[in-house]
């Protein structure tokens, strides 16, 4: 490869790799359109959700649904309404983002990875305080409260063992996301280190 | 802003360097055309963006070694790895081929795979014949960076094809 002909000659293998020369219009066409559809389907969706969790705590306002009700009620309804603002935000994010050339998109992959490496960091550590206050809640409700319906029955074994389930569930999908994402920065910066 | 006729026309003229491109990142023959349709897409949806700061070829080609380097990513997920797969035929519908040409084609590639991002998007913009400005917009290095990036991309592959043969 160090004369002209060997490099040549790599050339011309490569320029005769048989490809086909008529793309599929009609394909990509059909393929835009279902990409456009499923990312509106998935918007209108978020939105669906919070106009209806929205309805039913006005809903409940006024018919004297339980305090408990109210609360999970609300909740649904602020983080409806953060799903929905952070995927609308990320769509014209992305349909603003122009085709980047190398560099940048290196750049913005390792800050994406940065980013997803911090978000399942926190919520393993989140996972995990959680759990720590189910215990003392749990501890706290069998010593203190006569009335603390959770005792060693069926019930209260199933909860428990529910609340158990989630949290390694969590933690074990954030441990995975962590892995992939501190592959992803060890790759793109190393790829990252051939500009330099 | 190009007319939609416009991207059509020049998706058909870049369409064989899509596949030569799709063809450098991904061994496995369904997995590289599902790669060129995930660009011919991607290149459709972001052409209402061209504003004419680069030239159209560079502005797909950008677009085109994002979503491969995207795909390569995605299939180190599902895999792991997919940098030992073999390299299938280019062409399985067309038998007759010149079977050494085919073979020397799979050992080019099978190089090229092994390469990093950059290098790999050096040697193929170079086989295409892209100019060194060319090659700038796309990866964003300078111009005088590109040829002494493109030199050493052209000595890790030479080192890649001369192990292949040795193996």
């Amino acid at each position: 490869m160090q004369t002209d002909e060997q490099w040549d000659d790599l050339t011309r293998q490569w320029q005769q790799q048989p490809v086909a020369q008529q793309p599929d219009i009609g394909l990509i066409k059909r393929r835009v359109l279902m990409h456009r559809l499923r990312i509106s389907g998935l918007i209108l969706f978020d939105i669906l959700i919070t106009v209806i969790t929205a309805y039913f705590l006005l809903y409940g306002i006024n018919h004297d649904f339980s305090a408990s009700m109210h609360v999970w009620l609300g909740f649904g309804l602020v983080f409806g309404v953060l799903v929905t603002v952070a995927g609308l935000m990320i769509r014209i994010k992305a349909w603003r983002q122009p085709a980047m050339n190398t560099q940048s998109w290196l750049d913005f992959e390792i800050r994406r990875a940065r980013s997803q490496y911090s978000y399942a960091n926190l919520t393993m550590v989140s996972t995990l305080v959680f759990l720590a206050f189910f215990h003392l809640w749990l501890l706290a409700g069998m010593f203190f409260d006569p009335e603390f319906e959770l005792t060693l029955n069926t019930r209260g074994i199933m909860i428990y063992s529910f609340a158990l389930l989630w949290t390694a569930l969590f933690c074990l999908v954030a441990h995975k996301l962590k892995k992939r994402a501190a592959a992803n920065i060890a790759r793109y910066t190393s790829e990252q280190a051939l500009f330099e | 802003m190009p007319e939609q006729p416009e991207i059509e026309s020049l998706i058909t003229r870049h369409y064989p360097a899509l596949q030569r491109i799709a063809a450098s990142h991904e061994a496995n023959t369904a997995l590289r055309e599902e790669l060129v349709q995930d660009m011919l897409e991607s290149i459709w949806r972001s052409w209402s963006k061209f504003r004419g700061e680069s030239s159209p070829k560079t502005y797909i080609l950008r677009i085109a070694y994002y979503r491969a380097a995207r795909h390569i990513e995605k299939q180190m997920r599902r895999l792991e790895t997919n940098v030992e797969q073999t390299v299938e035929s280019v062409d399985p519908q067309h038998p007759e081929q010149n079977a050494e040409q085919q073979q020397q084609i799979n050992q080019l590639l099978y190089a090229i795979h092994r390469l990093p991002i950059v290098q790999k998007q050096l040697i193929t913009m170079s086989f295409d014949g892209l100019s060194y400005q060319e090659m700038a917009e796309v990866t964003g290095l300078s111009i005088s960076n590109v040829g002494v990036r493109l030199n050493r991309a052209k000595a890790t592959l030479k080192k890649l094809l001369e192990h292949h043969y040795a193996n």
